[in-house]
């Protein structure tokens, strides 16, 4: 039933990675994917990818569902590698029929794949374990100082979280308005593309006015609870850095340092 | 042959997830061509699901839709013509209108018949004598329409289709009482003038009483009760274990039964009541 | 002090229409309700009570006469925010007055926007879910929630604000007959225990019963105004502008007219049944 959608792929759970500092799993997820493209030789990439699996095993999301991220992006994956192993050059090679394959062809290729998956299941497990609107909340709270700039943080922060509020009742409109139409006679399956297209328009324009009247309302309703945009507002939940937080920030510093040193010491295979 | 039925009707939502419901479980019912038929029960009891499959919106996970014998899932052509046979008045129905007139707007439907000019004008303009709108309205945007007028051309664009059974989703909505009696007499004379079977779903008990033939009351997916008035509203403590209540006058006439008087309780109607009181204390009414 | 928490003192406001021509929608009105008081404000759609509850807060300024809330003079646009935290207001489609994607965010908004402590936000946001009986709904997002249970969220939104005075505007309009009971219940309550002024616009005659006292609109006019029972016993009058009786109560009035000595003012069931066996026995 379309009641039931839930907004982003948020996986309930108790874990560690769930109960970290909504901001701190922001930047440390673009941190750890900046170190994905640091790792150069075999050794780092393994740590990378043993890194990435504790995530897996500690945010206790099935690994079904991990696996269900990476559906949409196997294709990708499969064909930035076949870019790579004929349009890259190096080392030894092989020539099959009309194709030259090099070594360097290759693990650029193998590299490339890893890394994609691994960008992939990093950014799905912040999905998985940090609620819309939590995550709305961090990136306004660290996006704040740039308030120096003009940019209006918080009503930017207000507009996502009043998108991510009627994402789903706007659906359930558009069920509603789509069944209302189809018993007068309205048909989004038959006929050429231009019909069809036309077809939307009995489902849009109500979609569209009564989306105005909503807003319209809304803003009255909110300025009758004194709403006065951003200033002087103070907020119910408060983002406190735990310990928690501290040694996951050591853990990903610990992966930058070890990948360092990996590539150092070991030889770069790209 | 009755002109609408349903025979072991099954409807389930989030199939195959922990959260799987039946919104409706074998519902069988007959309704006979001419009828006008009231249809109560909670939010959640099934109503706007078995609606939705008279007329094809949804498509049944068991059992089957008999349009004047004929299951209307039996091909493309079938349902298409169940769209337009079996006419769906949704909740708040002002919400869909959206061209550029209302005379445009009204045609929406049979314009989806394929129907030729002079018998789609035929029909809006017939459409929209039985709501009530006039030669101005239909020239105005339904956006500058009032929230009752705007009601009227919804409820006329589904009547526009000319349909053998006409359903309506709880028509009085939001409404005042007002604008609810206008809507009632609506379609009243609706049946009256075109002998179409109706249907229409309410909360009120009292609205119903007044209007409808027969009863049907739906209770936690199944049908719990199908009947005339008379048959329904004396099941008093079933209603009220449903959570449905029959009308305050039925009440008060249980209650001086309760009280050792010899009258009649057959009363769902204010005006009923008083003639039964006025027999009783011997004043004679004009009956 | 005064004890009227809301007076109108000869209050117009016209609406303009797109043709120009203007309709009054509130036409000269005094009106005193003190506090405490649970009012309910009857009419037909069109007879200005909604109108009338949107002059309580600002929403609306009067063009002619004054409205005070607390001593405070609505037309000055410096008071709109203390005005708006002494009235707070609920309005008729449940899902255009809540923001937020959970429910205690939602009713932390009024709090969150006067900049109350976080830590009494949290104290005020869990008292008031708990007066509304919504507090296992906490973590529920609005959409999953029933039309009842979003107005009982509006109206933790309200109380979390400790307004002195709560304003719904036909709050009951769009639910079905288990919320409206459960909202009107919740409302009773509310103005019984904690003493929040109440001021009930609606067009069910059933919920005007339940008030202290009854004002009828019609036209922008007030025309009745008086106890449930002073109000109900007018039938001719409720009705032909547009209201419902209880059905009781028109039963009675019609057997009077047909010469049954009947009382005037019966509100309900039970009253019928008692009035009518008084009559049986002779």
């Amino acid at each position: 039933m379309i009641k039931d959608i839930t907004i982003g792929q948020f996986f309930p759970g108790d874990s560690i990675l769930h109960r970290l500092d909504a901001r701190m799993k922001l930047v440390l997820t673009f941190a750890v994917i900046v170190i994905v493209f640091v790792c150069k030789s075999f050794f780092s990439m393994g740590l990378m990818v043993a890194f990435v699996l504790f995530l897996v095993a500690v945010s206790r999301v099935p690994v079904k569902t991990i696996l269900k991220s990476l559906k949409p992006i196997v294709f990708i994956v499969i064909f930035t590698a076949v870019l790579n192993i004929f349009y890259t050059t190096g080392g030894w090679s092989v020539q099959i029929w009309i194709f030259k394959i090099t070594e360097k062809g290759l693990f650029t290729a193998l590299f490339m794949a890893v890394r994609i998956i691994c960008l992939i299941i990093v950014s799905s497990l912040l999905t998985y374990t940090t609620t819309p609107t939590r995550l709305t909340d961090a990136l306004e709270r660290l996006l704040s100082p740039l308030k120096i700039f003009k940019i209006e943080v918080h009503t930017i922060a207000m507009m996502m979280t009043l998108a991510l509020r009627f994402i789903p009742t706007l659906i359930e409109e558009i069920d509603r308005i789509m069944s209302a139409q189809k018993a007068r006679g309205a048909d989004w399956e038959s006929g050429s593309l231009v019909s069809r297209s036309k077809a939307l328009i009995p489902v849009l324009i109500p979609l569209f006015v009564s989306s105005f009247r909503r807003a319209y309302e809304l803003a009255f309703a909110m300025e009758c609870r004194c709403y006065r945009g951003g200033k002087g507002r103070t907020r119910m939940k408060i983002m406190k850095l735990e310990l928690r937080d501290f040694a996951a920030l050591l853990a990903a510093a610990a992966l930058l340092a070890g990948i360092i040193l990996l590539n150092i010491f070991f030889k770069s295979v790209i | 042959m009755p002109v609408i039925s349903t025979r072991s009707l099954t409807y389930l939502y989030s199939k195959g997830t922990p959260f799987e419901v039946a919104a409706i479980k074998d519902i069988n019912i007959d309704i006979d061509s001419g009828e006008l038929v009231g249809i109560i029960g909670h939010t959640g009891s099934g109503k706007s699901t078995l609606i939705q499959h008279l007329n094809g919106i949804l498509k049944p996970e068991q059992g089957t839709v008999l349009l004047e014998g004929k299951d209307i899932w039996e091909s493309k052509a079938s349902i298409r013509e169940a769209r337009f046979k079996v006419g769906l008045c949704f909740q708040y129905p002002e919400y869909q209108l959206f061209e550029e007139t209302v005379y445009k707007d009204i045609a929406f439907g049979p314009k989806n018949m394929k129907l030729d000019e002079d018998e789609i004008d035929r029909r809006v303009h017939r459409a929209a004598e039985f709501v009530g709108l006039k030669e101005e309205h239909l020239q105005k945007s339904p956006f500058d329409l009032s929230g009752g007028e705007k009601r009227r051309a919804a409820i006329a664009g589904v009547m526009a289709m000319e349909p053998k059974v006409l359903i309506l989703d709880e028509p009085t909505a939001g409404l005042d009482p007002h604008g609810r009696d206008r809507i009632l007499r609506l379609i009243k004379e609706y049946r009256s003038n075109t002998g179409s079977t109706v249907l229409f779903v309410s909360h009120s008990m009292e609205d119903i009483a007044d209007l409808v033939s027969k009863v049907l009351v739906l209770e936690n997916s199944r049908v719990a009760m199908f009947g005339t008035v008379e048959e329904v509203y004396s099941k008093r403590e079933e209603l009220l274990k449903m959570g449905l209540n029959v009308p305050q006058v039925t009440r008060i006439f249980a209650g001086l039964r309760e009280r050792g008087l010899h009258i009649n309780t057959n009363i769902f109607t204010v005006e009923q009541g008083r003639q039964e009181l006025l027999r009783f204390f011997g004043k004679g009414a004009d009956l | 002090m005064d004890e009227n928490i809301i007076s109108f003192k000869n209050v117009s406001f016209t609406y303009e229409s797109e043709e120009k021509t203007h309709i009054p929608a509130v036409k000269d009105i005094t009106l005193n309700i003190r506090k405490g008081e649970f009012v309910a404000v009857l009419g037909h759609n069109g007879s200005g009570k909604s109108t009338l509850a949107k002059l309580t807060n600002a929403i609306l300024i009067p063009e002619k006469g004054t409205v005070l809330i607390n001593g405070l003079d609505t037309s000055d646009e410096n008071l709109v925010y203390d005005i708006r935290r002494t009235v707070g207001m609920v309005f008729q489609n449940p899902d255009n007055q809540i923001v937020a994607t959970i429910v205690e965010d939602d009713v932390a908004f009024g709090p969150e926007n006067l900049g109350v402590p976080p830590a009494e936000i949290r104290r005020k946001v869990d008292e008031a879910l708990k007066e509304v009986e919504m507090y296992e709904y906490r973590l529920r997002e609005p959409h999953k929630l029933s039309g009842g249970q979003k107005q009982r969220v509006a109206i933790a939104g309200i109380l979390a604000m400790e307004t002195a005075c709560m304003v719904l505007d036909e709050p009951t309009a769009m639910l079905d007959p288990r919320g409206r009971v459960e909202v009107m219940k919740t409302v009773m309550r509310l103005n019984k225990e904690k003493g929040i002024t109440v001021l009930y616009i609606t067009h069910f005659m059933d919920e005007a019963v339940e008030a202290d006292r009854v004002l009828v609109m019609d036209n922008g006019d007030i025309i009745l105004d008086g106890s449930p029972r002073q109000v109900f016993s007018q039938v001719e009058l409720i009705k032909s502008v547009g209201l419902d009786v209880p059905q009781a109560s028109e039963l009675c009035y019609l057997l009077r007219k047909d010469g049954v000595d009947l009382p005037i003012d019966v509100l309900n069931v039970e009253e019928c049944i008692e009035a009518l066996m008084k009559v049986a026995k002779g």
